[in-house]
Formats: structure tokens, C-alpha cells, sequence
């Protein structure tokens, strides 16, 4: 795995704050689907570019590390990025498997064992990923894979690029929109928000990414400075 | 709490963003301006720079040469009373008014410029006059503003030679006396260097300021989570954090401030620092 790829990805040496924040939204996540069985959380955003596929893996690995049986499915098959955050191969992927030419389910599941989650990339990109998303090869992979996973995420494509990710609406158990701090328009969200709530989409939520550091050392200020006088004095 | 009716969350998301103008809170706008503070101030003194710059390089400086005179008409002094009416006042600035037509007239002007052999048309001659009235007096102050000070004072002293006699042929009766003779220019008159830069700077800061307000209207994008929440009818789940600003610097406080608490010492000792 690339330097800059490892950087962004959930671990043990990430910053607290990040892990912290990605505890907290595991844990609102969690109790937003209450009940037993797969979950299935489509992760979505208005616009290209907030951080809607890192937010994805990243939430995985979080439920990964309860030791929860997380897979994670990239179906932006327009622009796929998860296998290539984690510098792996695009193919054989979801693509192949809804156009046929690879029909066993399993072996398009990669194991990344570090990360304590399955992946299955994107594939080839198709002529028209909106069809493929449609035929019942869909339904009948997350059917199947309901059965081997605790929490199953989707990475769909930006809604106001394309809507993709409101096809799925009655397979998909609730969606994260994720929003960008000083990128995400409002225009945009709103226009997403309408494609979503049109589909009888179950929206959870918003992810809100990207927050700058200084409001957020605020909250935690009192922490820290506690911290500080115990070192000091022990 | 994540519920979804179709119909009534439609419905929020509709009114509670249906497209109005943005609402203009002075204190974010303030903020915003405070935080774009360096561009603006950098607009401002690359302005006033440019204009300093057009001042010094482009513009030529002028020269100042200036005489007095005193200018009546005898038959308005020959009175029995000392009285001064509002009348009197009047006829004195008329008069002064007359006499700036007369000495700035062709035939004075092209004699004054003849006489120190200037080859000038009466046009630009006239550009470089200016008469003054020094208020309820008949008092008049005629300055020549040129691009040398040799020709500013040079011109001048010929129309304070020749100005005179042709009044006094002209008006019947006027007599022009030289209070003060022309004075050599000491120094520049104009172009004013600091009233320009400052101007320069003024409008350069008053023009970044437009585009930083402009940018601030026009800017659609999220700046909190409140914001969110407050805009659409459904709730911030999580805040994930800037990596590039903050995790990072956030982690060196939690490991020790600036540091120098056990832990950090602990672990520069374990990494072999």
C-alpha cells in the first residue's frame, strides 16, 4: 500500500480525533439500524470530491475493529477509487460479475486482512453502470452476500453527477450523505436530498468531512487540559 | 429518529432551502473579511504601489510661479461715505472676475508668451493659468503651472509686466497693481505623490473588499455542521475531521504539551530519538 493511500486509512496510527470521529459515527450508525441481520448503508454525496469513498473504507474498518463481518462494495463503476486507494486491482469486480462474464459471487470478494474487511472493486467500467445496477444480478449478489456479512457498504457515485445510488433504494437499508466542509454546495445537497427522498430512499444521515482542526480542539479542550496537569505533576 | 415520511421530509427540504437569497449575518461577513484580511490589505498596497509607481515614472512635476495684484476701478472708489454695503461686495468680485477674463484673454497671454520668446498656442498657455480671488477682497493671485520652473516663473513675471498696461488701456478708469512679485518655485507643485498613493491604496482595498464580499455572497458551500442541521431535516451522524489540519496537531497535545510530559519523553526514548 502507497504512503499517501495508508495515510488516509483508519488505523492504529491515525490521529485520535480521527478515530474518535469515526467511532462516534460507527456508533450512530449502529444504533440508526437497530435490529438483528445484514445491514446494508449506501454511501453517497452531492459532488465528486467530499471524500465520500474515504469516509466509506474508513467507516468499514471502524466496524471492522468490533469485530463486526464488514464488506464494502464499490459501485461508482463510472470512477472507481477504492481499489485504488488500496493499490489493488481493478478487476475481476462487481462490473464483470453483473455482466456475466464472472458469476461466482466469492471470487470477487478480496480480503484485505490488515484492515479486517472484505473488498469488491468496481470492475470494468460498463457502458451504462445504471443498467447493470438495475438487473437482478444485483439483487441477487446482495441477497447472497446479506447472508455472509454483518454490515455491507456501498460506494455509489456523487447523486448530483448521477443516480446511480437511488437505484438501489429498496435494497439499501439507509444512506450517508456525505457533505464537505467548504466544498459541498447547497444547492447541490438539497438536489441530492430531492433524488434520494423521490426514491423513498431511508436517509440516516449526514457525514459532515472535513472539519477544520480549531473548533474542533475547542470541544476537547477540557480533556487535554486535565491531561496536561497529570504529566506535569506526576 | 432516522424515520422516513417521503411526503413530509420532501416538504422540509423544500422550504427549508427553496432556493431564497442567502441570509446575510454581519458577523460571519465581518469574519470573512477579517480572514481574507491579508489579500485585501495586498491588494491595497500592490495598488497604491502601482500607483506610486505611475506617479513617480509616468507623470511629469509641475512647477508653481504666483503674483498678486490689486485690481480697481476708480470711478467705484471715489465715495463721500466709508460705509461698505453688500452691493460694494459684489461689484469688487465682479470686477475681479472681469479682470481674470481680460488677463487670460489671447491677446495678453500670446503678448506675455512673445515677450520671453515661448512658442505656445493660446490653448495650452490657458491650460496653465489659474487666477484666484482671495475672498471679499480685491485682491487676485495668478499662477502659472508648467513643467519647468524656469518657463512657470519666466511666464509668470511677463504677464505681471504685461497684464497691467493692457488693463489699463482696456477698462477705463482700472488701474492693476503688483502686490507680490512672481515667485521662483522652491519646490514641486504637483503630482501630489502621497495624496495619489494613498488613493491607490484606498481603492485597492476597497476593491478586494468588493471581491471578498462578492466571493462570500456567492459562495453556496457548507461551513458547519449547524448549518446543515439547520438547513436540511435530517442530523449530522458523524464530523470527521480535517486530516491536514487536524488530527495531527491536535495528537502532539495529546501525547504532552509542547511535548515535556513522561509519556512523550518515554516514547522518544523507545524511538530511539
Amino acid at each position: 500500500m502507497a504512503n499517501e493511500e495508508k495515510n488516509i486509512l483508519l488505523s492504529s496510527e491515525s490521529p485520535f480525533t480521527v478515530k474518535e470521529a469515526y467511532k462516534m459515527l460507527r456508533t450512530n450508525v449502529a444504533f440508526s439500524l437497530p435490529g438483528s441481520g445484514c445491514k446494508c448503508i449506501g454511501i453517497t454525496s452531492a459532488d465528486r470530491g467530499d471524500g465520500k469513498s474515504t469516509v466509506a473504507l474508513n467507516l468499514a474498518i471502524s466496524f471492522a475493529q468490533i469485530n463486526k463481518k464488514v464488506l464494502i462494495m464499490d459501485c461508482d463503476m463510472r470512477l472507481p477509487t477504492i481499489a485504488k486507494k488500496l493499490n489493488m486491482e481493478q478487476t475481476p469486480g462487481l462490473s464483470n460479475y453483473l455482466v456475466g462474464t464472472d458469476s461466482e459471487e466469492m471470487r470477487l470478494i478480496r480480503r484485505i486482512s490488515p484492515l479486517g474487511v472484505d473488498i469488491v472493486p468496481a470492475g470494468e467500467i460498463p457502458p451504462d453502470p445504471t443498467k447493470l445496477l438495475e438487473s437482478e444480478q444485483m439483487i441477487k449478489i446482495l441477497s447472497t452476500l446479506r447472508e455472509c456479512y454483518d454490515y455491507i457498504f456501498l460506494d455509489f457515485p456523487p447523486i448530483a453527477v448521477v443516480t446511480d445510488a437511488a437505484i438501489l433504494s429498496k435494497l439499501i437499508d439507509g444512506y450517508l450523505l456525505i457533505v464537505k466542509h467548504n466544498r459541498s454546495a447547497f444547492s447541490k445537497i438539497t438536489e441530492t436530498l430531492k433524488q434520494l427522498e423521490f426514491s423513498d430512499a431511508k436517509i440516516l444521515g449526514f457525514v459532515y468531512n472535513g472539519k477544520a482542526d480549531s473548533t474542533y480542539k475547542y470541544k476537547l479542550g477540557k480533556k487535554y487540559y486535565y491531561k496536561k496537569n497529570y504529566y506535569y505533576y506526576k | 429518529m432516522y424515520g422516513n415520511n417521503r411526503g413530509e421530509n420532501m416538504e422540509k427540504t423544500e422550504e427549508k432551502f427553496s432556493g431564497k437569497m442567502k441570509e446575510i449575518d454581519l458577523i460571519s461577513l465581518l469574519k470573512f473579511l477579517v480572514r481574507n484580511i491579508w489579500i485585501i490589505l495586498l491588494i491595497g498596497i500592490l495598488l497604491g504601489a502601482a500607483s506610486y509607481g505611475y506617479t513617480v515614472l509616468a507623470i511629469a512635476p509641475t512647477y508653481r510661479s504666483t503674483f498678486t495684484a490689486y485690481v480697481n476701478n476708480n470711478s467705484q472708489t471715489v465715495r463721500t461715505d466709508t460705509s461698505l454695503t453688500n452691493a460694494d461686495l459684489i461689484a469688487s468680485q465682479q470686477l475681479v472676475k472681469t479682470y481674470s477674463h481680460i488677463i487670460t484673454s489671447k491677446t495678453i497671454l500670446l503678448a506675455s508668451a512673445n515677450a520671453i520668446g515661448l512658442d505656445m498656442s493660446y490653448e495650452e498657455l490657458l491650460g496653465m493659468i489659474v487666477i484666484t480671488q482671495d475672498e471679499g477682497t480685491e485682491i487676485i493671485r495668478v499662477s502659472v503651472i508648467a513643467t519647468s520652473k524656469d518657463l512657470a516663473y519666466k511666464l509668470n513675471q511677463a504677464i505681471a509686466k504685461t497684464a497691467p498696461v493692457y488693463v489699463e488701456q482696456i477698462v477705463e478708469g482700472s488701474s492693476m497693481r503688483i502686490v507680490d512679485e512672481s515667485d521662483y518655485p522652491k519646490r514641486k507643485f504637483g503630482p501630489n505623490t502621497t495624496r495619489r498613493t494613498m488613493l491607490g491604496i484606498g481603492a485597492g482595498i476597497l476593491l478586494a473588499m468588493f471581491f471578498v464580499m462578492l466571493r462570500y455572497f456567492t459562495d453556496d458551500t457548507v461551513k458547519s455542521e449547524k448549518e446543515v442541521e439547520e438547513h436540511f431535516p435530517y442530523p449530522v451522524v458523524g464530523i470527521i475531521p480535517d486530516i491536514e489540519s487536524g488530527g495531527k496537531s491536535y495528537d502532539s497535545y495529546r501525547y504532552g504539551y509542547s511535548d515535556r510530559s513522561h509519556t512523550a519523553k518515554r516514547r522518544k526514548k523507545s524511538n530511539g530519538k
